[in-house]
This record gives C-alpha cells, sequence and structure tokens, in this order.
C-alpha cells in the first residue's frame, strides 16, 4: 500500500490505471511518481507510459482487466498502436464506440465481474463481456450512475461511495461475489474510483489519505504483509481439528 | 429451428389451455423428437416465472419485434439453464435476436437468482412442495391385500404397520396399509410402479384415494344393477365391479369414444366381467328400458372444475396461462387492465355456476330412474359452487323423496366434512346453524395436498338415498369373499348395527310394512308376502351374526335403513 501524488494533485487514479496483468501511466509526470509504482511493480508487470486522445486523464479513459483494455473512440491510431505493441499478448485492446467516452468513470471492473452505468449501449455492454469476459450488470452506486467514478474493485473486494446504503452494499456485494465496504479516500473525497488504485496484491492511494482510510483499504483489499502467523489465523480452526 | 417453432406453438396453445402437456407433446403425432419436446416444454414451464422476470427486466421483447413471447421464453431457457445453449443454426434471425442481447440477459438472470435467493439453477423455483404420496388399489377380485403386502415385503419393501405420524408420506422403500380404506396401499411419493408385474396383470390399480372414496361409500350389493354415469377412464367402475364380486351388471356411460376405449382396455386388464359400456351422454338415457329399471345404485362423477387435483404439471400450464393472460392484458391495454382482469374473474364465476347447473341436471335425472335407490355424487372440486351448492339445491328440489345418507354410513372415521357455511336453508330441512351442520356432516371433503391437507387430491362426496324405498326382491347373501365395501368401521358401528339386525329379526311386520311400499310386492298376496320378508329376515339375522362388521355393510344398511 503506497501513497503517491501526481504534480501535487492526490488523484492518482486518474492519470494512472492498474490491472493484474499490465499498468498504464500518464506521460508528462515527474520521476517520483513513476517510481513509486516501479517499486512495486517493476519486472512483475509491465508499466506502460501513454496518453490517451492526447490527455494525461488515462485512468477515466480507459477500463481494463487482465483479460483486455477497452479505449475510447477519442483514442489517436498511433496510442492505439503503441498499446498494442506494449501490452503482453493475452489481453486483447479494442477501442469502443460509445456516447458516454469516459469509460472509466462509467465502468468498473475486476477479473470476473463488471458495473456499468444504466445508460450504456447495448452494443458496448456486449463488447465489455466479451473483451473484458466479465457477467455485465447494470447498476448505480448510492444512487450515482458514475460507477467507475464510486467504487474500487479488485477480485478480493471492494470500497464503495460512504454513502451507500446497507441495502444496497448487500446487493452489490452478492452480484459482484465480493465483500464490500464504504469507504473514503483522500482525506474524506468520496470519489473513490480517482483517488485509488488497485489490484490483487498492491494498492495505490493519494498522499493524503488518513491512517484509518488506509487501514480500511488494507482490510477490504487483503493486502496486509500476511506472514506466516496470518495463515495460522486463517486454519487455525481445521488444524485444531485435525489434531484433536 | 423447426423444433424450437413447434415448441412455441405448443405453448401458444396450452397458454389458450388447449390441450394438457403429455396430450400435445407425447401425444402428438406432428412431434418427431417427443421426449424433448415434453422435457423442453416442462422445463421451462417451470422456470416460467424467472425467465419472464428475465424477459421483462431485460425489455427484449421490446427492442426485438420479431420475437413473439413463447418463442423467447424457449429461447432463453436453452440460453440461460443449458449448458449447450441454443440449439439452432446461428443464422437464424430469432436466434441472432438473443445473442444480441446474451450480456444482459445473462446479468438479469443472475439478479432474478439473487432476487429469489437461489443458490443453484435447479432451485430457483423454490423448494418442491410436499408430493402427494402414490395410493394403490389392491384388486379384491384377484387377490388380497395381505397377499399384495406379502409380495411387497419379498421384493425388498418394508411394511409400515401404523402409517407415519405426524402424517406424511412414506419414507422411501416403505409402505403402508391406508387407515381408512383397507384395499389401499400408500407408497412414498412418485414411486414408479407401472412396469411392476403385479400392475402389468392387473392385481394393482394406480387410483388416488380422494377417487376411492365415491365406490367405497356407494357399496352396491353383490348382484345389483348399477350405472357409472361419467365413467371413463374407468377406475372407479372398476372399484364397483370389485365391490361386486363381477355380479350383477354395470352399466358405463361416457360420450368420449376415446377415453370410453380407455375404460374397455382397463376394466378387461383388471379382470371386470360385468361391466356394459355405451358411448352415450348419461342424460339421454332411457330410464324405462329393463336392464335401466332394475338399477338400484348409481354413481355421479360429472364434469367439474377439477380445481382439487394436484397435478404439477397442471399447476405449470395454469400459472402460465394466467401469465400469458396478464401479459396480454398489459401489452394490450392503457389503463393495466384491472377492468379486464375483474371480467377474468366474472367468466370464471359464471363457469363454476355452469357447471353446478349441469351437476343439479346429472343427479335429477339419476333420481328419474324407477328403482334407483341411493346415488353417489362426487366432484374432485374445492369450490362449494360445485359442492355444497349443488346438495343444497338437490334436496330442495327432491326432499323429502330424497335424503342425505348420514355419516355413519358415509366414511364415518374419514374426519372432514362439508362446510357447514355453504349449507343455504332449506325450507322445512334446513333452518338452523344446528341443522347446517348436521347436512354438512353427512357429506365428504378432502383438502387437497398437506401438511395442512389431507396428502390426496381435493375431492367432496354426497350420498344420496331415497326415503323408505329401501329393499328390492332377489338380493343374494353377503359376499363372504375378502372384504370388499372395504370401509373400515369403529366398534361402537358394528354393535349397533348387530342390535338392528336382531331388531329386524324379531319385528318381522316392520319389514313387511316397508316392503309393501315396493311397487313390485303390491301384487303378491299378504301371506306369501310375510313368508318372503320373514324368510329374508332370517337371512338377514343368520347372515348378521356370520359376518364381522365390515362385509355385511351392504346388508346392514338396508336393515339398519328400516328404522329410519
Amino acid at each position: 500500500m503506497s501513497g503517491a501524488q501526481f504534480e501535487n494533485n492526490n488523484e492518482v487514479g486518474v492519470f494512472a490505471m492498474l490491472t493484474n496483468s499490465y499498468c498504464l501511466v500518464a506521460i508528462g509526470g515527474s520521476e517520483n511518481f513513476y517510481s513509486v509504482f516501479e517499486t512495486e511493480l517493476k519486472d512483475v508487470i509491465p508499466i506502460i507510459h501513454t496518453s490517451i486522445a492526447g490527455t494525461r486523464i488515462i485512468g477515466r479513459l480507459c477500463v481494463g482487466n487482465r483479460h483486455g483494455l477497452l479505449v475510447p473512440s477519442t483514442t489517436t491510431d498511433q496510442e492505439l498502436q503503441h498499446l498494442r505493441n506494449s501490452l503482453p499478448s493475452t489481453v486483447a485492446i479494442q477501442r469502443v464506440e460509445e456516447r458516454l467516452s469516459a469509460l472509466g468513470n462509467v465502468i468498473a471492473c475486476n477479473d470476473y465481474v463488471a458495473l456499468v452505468h444504466p445508460d450504456l449501449d447495448r452494443e458496448t455492454e456486449e463488447i465489455v463481456a466479451d473483451v473484458l469476459k466479465v457477467e455485465v450488470f447494470r447498476q448505480t452506486i448510492a444512487d450515482n450512475v458514475l460507477v467507475g467514478s464510486y467504487c474500487a474493485l479488485s477480485n478480493q473486494g471492494g470500497l464503495v461511495h460512504p454513502r451507500t446504503s446497507i441495502q444496497d452494499q448487500d446487493e452489490l456485494s452478492s452480484l459482484l461475489q465480493v465483500p464490500l465496504v464504504a469507504g473514503t479516500v483522500n482525506r474524506g473525497s468520496d470519489v473513490i474510483g480517482a483517488g485509488l488504485l488497485v489490484n490483487d496484491w498492491c494498492a495505490f492511494a493519494g498522499l493524503d489519505t488518513t491512517s484509518t482510510e488506509l487501514s480500511v483499504i488494507e482490510g477490504i483489499f487483503k493486502l496486509q504483509d500476511q506472514g506466516p502467523t496470518a495463515v495460522v489465523e486463517d486454519m487455525r480452526d481445521s488444524l485444531v481439528d485435525s489434531m484433536v | 429451428m423447426n423444433f424450437y417453432k413447434q415448441a412455441a406453438d405448443i405453448l401458444d396453445r396450452l397458454g389458450k389451455k388447449e390441450g394438457s402437456i403429455k396430450g400435445l407433446t407425447l401425444g402428438n403425432a406432428e412431434v418427431t423428437d417427443k421426449k424433448r419436446m415434453y422435457a423442453v416444454i416442462c422445463e421451462t414451464l417451470k422456470h416460467n416465472t424467472t425467465l419472464s422476470l428475465v424477459l421483462q427486466e431485460s425489455k427484449l421483447l421490446a427492442l426485438e419485434k420479431k420475437l413473439t413471447r413463447s418463442l423467447a421464453l424457449l429461447l432463453l431457457h436453452d440460453l440461460l439453464l443449458q449448458s449447450r445453449g441454443i440449439q439452432a443454426s446461428d443464422a437464424w434471425p430469432m436466434k441472432q435476436a438473443v445473442m444480441r442481447h446474451k450480456a444482459r440477459l445473462k446479468a438479469e438472470f443472475v439478479k432474478a437468482k439473487i432476487k429469489v435467493g437461489a443458490k443453484k439453477d435447479g432451485l430457483i423455483e423454490g423448494e418442491d412442495e410436499l408430493l402427494l404420496p402414490r395410493y394403490v388399489r389392491v384388486n379384491l377380485l384377484m387377490k388380497t391385500p395381505q397377499q399384495v403386502i406379502d409380495a411387497f415385503i419379498a421384493d425388498g419393501w418394508t411394511f409400515l404397520p401404523v402409517p407415519p405420524s405426524p402424517p406424511a408420506p412414506p419414507p422411501a422403500n416403505t409402505f403402508h396399509r391406508d387407515e381408512h380404506l383397507d384395499f389401499m396401499l400408500v407408497f412414498p411419493p412418485k414411486s414408479d410402479l407401472h412396469l411392476h408385474p403385479l400392475y402389468v396383470s392387473g392385481v394393482l390399480i394406480l387410483q388416488d384415494k380422494a377417487s376411492c372414496f365415491p365406490a367405497a361409500i356407494l357399496a352396491p350389493p353383490k348382484n345389483a344393477y348399477v350405472i357409472d354415469g361419467c365413467a371413463a377412464p374407468g377406475n372407479k367402475t372398476s372399484q364397483l365391479a370389485m365391490g361386486m364380486g363381477n355380479g350383477g351388471k354395470i352399466i358405463a356411460c361416457d360420450l368420449d369414444l376415446r377415453r370410453l376405449n380407455i375404460l374397455k382396455r382397463l376394466t378387461t386388464k383388471a379382470g371386470c366381467t360385468n361391466i356394459t359400456a355405451l358411448n352415450t351422454s348419461f342424460l339421454t338415457l332411457d330410464t324405462t328400458t329393463p336392464d335401466n329399471s332394475k338399477v338400484s345404485h348409481i354413481l355421479l362423477d360429472p364434469s367439474c372444475s377439477g380445481s382439487g387435483i394436484i397435478n404439477r404439471l397442471d399447476h405449470l400450464v395454469d400459472a402460465y396461462a394466467e401469465e400469458q393472460e396478464q401479459a396480454t392484458i398489459l401489452e394490450t391495454t392503457t389503463t393495466g387492465g384491472a377492468a379486464e382482469r375483474a371480467a377474468a374473474e366474472e367468466k370464471k364465476k359464471e363457469r363454476l355456476l355452469s357447471l353446478g347447473e349441469f351437476q343439479v341436471e346429472c343427479v335429477s335425472k339419476a333420481m328419474t330412474f324407477p328403482n334407483v335407490r341411493k346415488i353417489s355424487y362426487s366432484t374432485c372440486s374445492i369450490y362449494a359452487e360445485e359442492n355444497e351448492h349443488v346438495v343444497t339445491t338437490l334436496l330442495k328440489k327432491h326432499w323429502p323423496t330424497w335424503k342425505l345418507t348420514p355419516r355413519a354410513k358415509v366414511l364415518p372415521t374419514w374426519h372432514r366434512r362439508g362446510y357447514p357455511s355453504e349449507v343455504c336453508d332449506i325450507p322445512g330441512l334446513v333452518a338452523t346453524d344446528e341443522d347446517r351442520a348436521k347436512i354438512a356432516d353427512c357429506v365428504v371433503r378432502a383438502v387437497p395436498g398437506g401438511p395442512e391437507g389431507d396428502l390426496m387430491n381435493g375431492f367432496f362426496v354426497a350420498c344420496f338415498e331415497r326415503v323408505g324405498k329401501n329393499s328390492l326382491p332377489g338380493l343374494s347373501p353377503v359376499w363372504k369373499g375378502p372384504s370388499i365395501g372395504g370401509i373400515k368401521r369403529t366398534h361402537e358401528e358394528a354393535d349397533e348395527m348387530d342390535d338392528t339386525t336382531t331388531d329386524a329379526a324379531t319385528e318381522g311386520t316392520s319389514p313387511a310394512k316397508k316392503k309393501k311400499k315396493n311397487k313390485k310386492k303390491k301384487k303378491k298376496s299378504a301371506t306369501t308376502n310375510s313368508e318372503e320378508t320373514s324368510v329374508t329376515a332370517g337371512d338377514f339375522a343368520s347372515t348378521a351374526a356370520g359376518v364381522g362388521g365390515e362385509g355385511g355393510g351392504v346388508e346392514d344398511d338396508e336393515a339398519s335403513g328400516d328404522d329410519e
């Protein structure tokens, strides 16, 4: 769990995008920003420097998981080619014609499930299901349609908008099949998707994130450094039973 | 592709109630793959609620105009619930129409599953309701119940000496005797006995307990002439023949020739030789022919709404048909269809009333036979319009010539009787609540299913008997073979009957008086009359002494009837 800032801005989820098999970062930032990522991810997954549609807000424009990446129709051909060259061959990339072109704001996904904006085109929904190999659900989070902005999702858990009711959390949790918690990031900001980057083993938040928020994030995404003691904790019941 | 089109057509017909599932699939000559068609239709209907929900939420029909509702349901079923998916060419426009929305449909399906709280696909429609036990009637013309019980024990079944309590179907691989009908055996639900050698040879007959009641209550004596008014497919007819030991004559009528042929086949298999099948309507029978004028007992089980029958398939069809109606109402009206729904309710009520009128007509016709003494009227309905209301209408018309047989002779041990609140006032007979209760006590009801129900189909039986006219000449001594009346009586009952028969023997005059009312005896002299009656009274005494309780049921009926 690391904290980072892009040009003194705590919203790291806007300028970068993180999945289990690759990481995209915007160009034009300082080396400090990149070194944070490289410390955690060097030699594990490729870190790709790119722009999308000539902008730096790549985290909000594109969405993906380890199966694929979706980019908006405004992506230039060169950028698309660059991504195709840099991404691992297991990752499919697809440019999507969609009226709601900020895909990162309207789609939240992990490797199995995706939540989408209720007004998303059916065609886009089908593309999401095919390329990302996920089950797609039209949902709102705390009555907000921008699901990608207001939640951060990984295969282990999810963090949602702080005003999500318990009922909604239960419903979402059963759809997504992961535990959920409602919380904030970057000292009380409810735009979780913009403030947090997460995959199965690491997470990045803005430097403003309080330690309480950090502990909540680490708990729900199961990110603590788990030594041998954790294994014993989890397996304690079965071990004791077998000895008896 | 053709398969799906056929299946959609069948679903449409089921929705309009133009047939049964089995009739339209297995019995349909146009269907090439009958088993697959039957399976698809059953499964689609089983998951109808969930699939309709998915259809509604995804608004598939609004987006794809070419898809009809029934076709959409079938394709959805195959897409969502079958691992092999839709089995049709990819070029078929209907399949393409559905596959375009595959992601959405799958998502809605998951949401529907979560809503219902199902953990696996199979549990979507909720847990199975309590299943009815499999009732089996032993054909007493061929074997005794004990022999059949021994045969099953030899096969490996476990015999339970008493039925399980609280009332429930017997557990797997066990069976027991029924506590109300001693020729009946009770097996676990879904027991498949139709290939069992005893069934194939006609020793066992698969008949629901409820439909054994009418013949057991009517209990005609051995050489009587009996009419079964709406006989097909013939289970009650063969039960009557069994009770009469193949003596006398049974005239079985039914309008439907195909079903009448089934009756002929089933009764021949059951070894019944005294049945004559007629393909006519009961209402058109001539009461003056030599056979018909000897008829003393009539069993009537006329067409009814069938609301008591528990058949999961019928449930599915009914639910589907209703939903179709609702859907079309919603689609075609703008006001949400409240008026149409009310109209549908009205039609249903009218239908019940017209059924009731037909049933009254049937029983009234039965009462016109010159020598009839006992008429059993039964329905497999739970609605009072076909049950208590019909009985009260008949009593209004025909009392005091006819009355209801009292509870003592109508399955006295059966606990569930009619509903007093549905018995209307009859001038001279029913005025107070007590009268109503007494009338309701004479009839028998069964509530379908369980656990609050009686673990059988819903049913209603009422028995009418002529007041006063209680005997016929030429009745042979009571059937001494295995018990056929089959109605268990309590000890008090048996004692009471013994008392009455001995009374009848000593009071030679009262039977003589009653017998003089009999038209056929009018011509005979008084002396021969009293000789005859003393002989018959003597018969009563000896036979009553010789028989324990059950077999003598029929004769005792007449003897004790004299005293009323």
